[in-house]
């Protein structure tokens, strides 16, 4: 494993899976329960039994924080895992087999790519209800022009390659063409979309929640913990700060993966 | 040339077209009876139910309902809202220059950060500076604008007090007021445009730099600044301006949560008090609005493009 001998890899794939592994595992990490009220020790300042000290019902805020890890990044995992098989198929079949089907598909991604997806997601959410299934469906429809293009552009390089024409010769059929002889070709700049994408979708799950479009209260996710910190930032300012350096911090880790893999999977990229 | 542009218009035409559609069928998707959703659940009486059906012109053929709207919206006429009656274009009018205020300084401190910060990061590559600088640009990038926002209004409004936290005053009214509640959300605003700026003008001068013509130039004993100014700059500063019209549509959606956070009665906080009302018609001529505007002004960069680099060709 090339890959993990690279510093900014592999520090950042610690940080993902240590937070993968808190939020599976969040009933058994977690030291309270984070739907527990507890209003005699409510807005409680950092200490030993509350290490980030307690929210506006007395609620542990570090269990809070591990539990809407489970909201956050089930919500980014499964919407990027959508938008890459959605946007890798469009790609592959667009590009391959050109014509009327490739400029639907490309032409539907250039739309939704030129706008801010924030906004389309808002529009959605209004009109389908907020729900953590609907989010994950909207964010996962959002980002999948970002793969079909780049998987469009990469197909449409390979499949004149002198390997796909033999392949060709010897009477493949397309799928067998598009599944087996482009796609483990271009698997990299996949693998960097969906890094950059997962930290992007982690930003517009927490802005929606921020707005209260996201998860339903009182289930925490980092957006609406933030967003309900604030009304108490004179009191307690350390609410807000804490659930702002995970997103951060998270986001960055999903972001350095992806310029890292991008560096040295495709120096082409660079 | 002249092809060049008539396509590129045509095609943000299409785009606006295809946009109008989907925002137009986006209240019939709506899980069952939209008016029903839009009074709530408490027993509407059936006038009202009819009333707002009729108001919404839900009673007519889908066809007939989408020309209605389009033909009105080619008017200017977005149509009105259903919680305060009043008709929706002018409010958007209104409320246009305050979000285009809070985009265009930010716009203005991205490139005022970014440049330089980016320069100095290419200059200096591989050091402790170009390290730090790209670190920073990298949690930039990272950290969501309304983090930002909110931590930057704990620290410069409720802590030190040197601004007001949230609200709105006209410059007319009182232009001093006005700047202080205008600089921290668009501090906010630019802190990703910054880092996408420095990031990008970084791998433009290190690619710039590489070039032969500069190797030439130094080659021949010019002064290192003289060309870092006169050959590199130039030409490294235009994928920087390119990016920056791509950012607008970044921007816009930052200030649907900078409007939100600081009070500011801009376009995206009229959008997120009629989701918050389920005014529907306001809420789709609002999106569709805003994505005309943004569709506009990518047509605007990408014909302007050509202008600042004779390279580009027109095919």
């Amino acid at each position: 494993m090339k890959l993990l001998k690279n510093p900014r890899i592999s520090l950042s794939l610690i940080i993902i899976v240590a937070s993968l592994v808190t939020g599976i595992f969040a009933p058994l990490i977690a030291p309270y329960d984070p739907l527990k009220q507890d209003f005699i020790s409510n807005l409680g300042s950092p200490s030993q039994e509350h290490l980030l000290g307690t929210d506006e019902f007395g609620r542990d805020v570090l269990s809070r924080l591990i539990f809407g890890a489970r909201v956050s990044l089930r919500v980014a995992f499964v919407s990027v895992a959508l938008a890459m098989i959605l946007g890798t198929f469009l790609g592959l079949t667009g590009g391959y087999l050109g014509g009327w089907w490739e400029l639907i598909a490309m032409r539907g991604s250039d739309v939704l790519l030129s706008l801010p997806p924030i906004l389309l997601a808002m529009a959605a959410v209004a009109f389908l209800g907020s729900s953590l299934l609907n989010l994950t469906l909207i964010i996962g429809v959002l980002y999948t022009p970002r793969f079909a293009r780049v998987v469009h552009a990469a197909v449409v390089r390979e499949k004149n390659q002198d390997y796909i024409e033999s392949q060709r010769a010897l009477g493949a059929g397309i799928p067998r063409i598009l599944l087996q002889g482009i796609l483990p070709n271009i698997l990299a700049p996949i693998m960097v979309q969906a890094s950059l994408s997962l930290g992007f979708a982690i930003l517009l799950e927490a802005g929606l929640s921020f707005l209260g479009l996201g998860a339903p209260p009182p289930h925490p996710s980092w957006g609406n913990m933030i967003s309900t910190a604030r009304g108490y930032m004179r009191q307690a300012p350390y609410l807000v700060i804490s659930p702002s350096i995970t997103i951060a911090l998270i986001v960055l880790a999903f972001n350095t993966l992806g310029d890292g893999l991008r560096d040295s999977l495709d120096p082409r990229l660079k | 040339m002249w092809s060049y542009i008539l396509r590129r218009v045509l095609q943000a035409l299409v785009f606006i077209f295809l946009i109008s559609v989907l925002i137009f069928s986006m209240i019939h998707i709506v899980p069952g009876d939209p008016v029903l959703t839009i009074l709530g659940d408490e027993g509407a009486s059936q006038e009202k139910i009819q009333a707002l059906r009729t108001a919404l012109k839900l009673d007519r053929p889908l066809p007939v309902q989408f020309f209605d709207w389009i033909g009105a919206v080619v008017r200017g006429d977005l149509g009105e809202s259903l919680i305060s009656g009043r008709s929706i274009t002018p409010d958007i009018l209104t409320r246009l220059p305050r979000t285009f205020e809070l985009i265009f300084l930010a716009i203005i401190l991205s490139l005022l950060v970014g440049i330089p910060l980016g320069i100095l990061a290419a200059v200096r590559r591989n050091h402790a500076l170009d390290w730090l600088i790209s670190l920073s640009a990298m949690l930039g990038l990272s950290t969501p604008v309304f983090v930002t926002g909110t931590l930057l209004t704990l620290l410069f409004s409720l802590r030190l007090q040197w601004f007001p936290s949230t609200g709105y005053v006209s410059f007319q009214e009182d232009p001093l007021a006005h700047l202080q509640r205008l600089i921290l959300p668009s501090i906010s605003l630019a802190t990703t445009t910054s880092a996408i700026v420095m990031r990008m003008m970084r791998s433009s001068v290190l690619e710039v730099i590489s070039l032969d013509y500069i190797r030439t130039s130094r080659a021949k004993g010019l002064n290192q600044a003289v060309t870092l100014y006169k050959h590199v700059l130039r030409n490294a500063v235009i994928p920087v301006v390119a990016i920056i019209g791509v950012q607008v549509s970044t921007l816009i959606g930052g200030t649907v949560l900078i409007e939100y956070i600081f009070n500011w009665p801009g376009l995206s906080s009229m959008l997120i008090k009629a989701i918050s009302q389920r005014d529907y018609p306001t809420v789709q001529g609002v999106v569709l609005f805003i994505s005309s505007l943004v569709i506009f002004i990518n047509l605007l960069v990408d014909l302007s493009y050509g202008m600042l680099d004779p390279r580009v060709r027109y095919t």
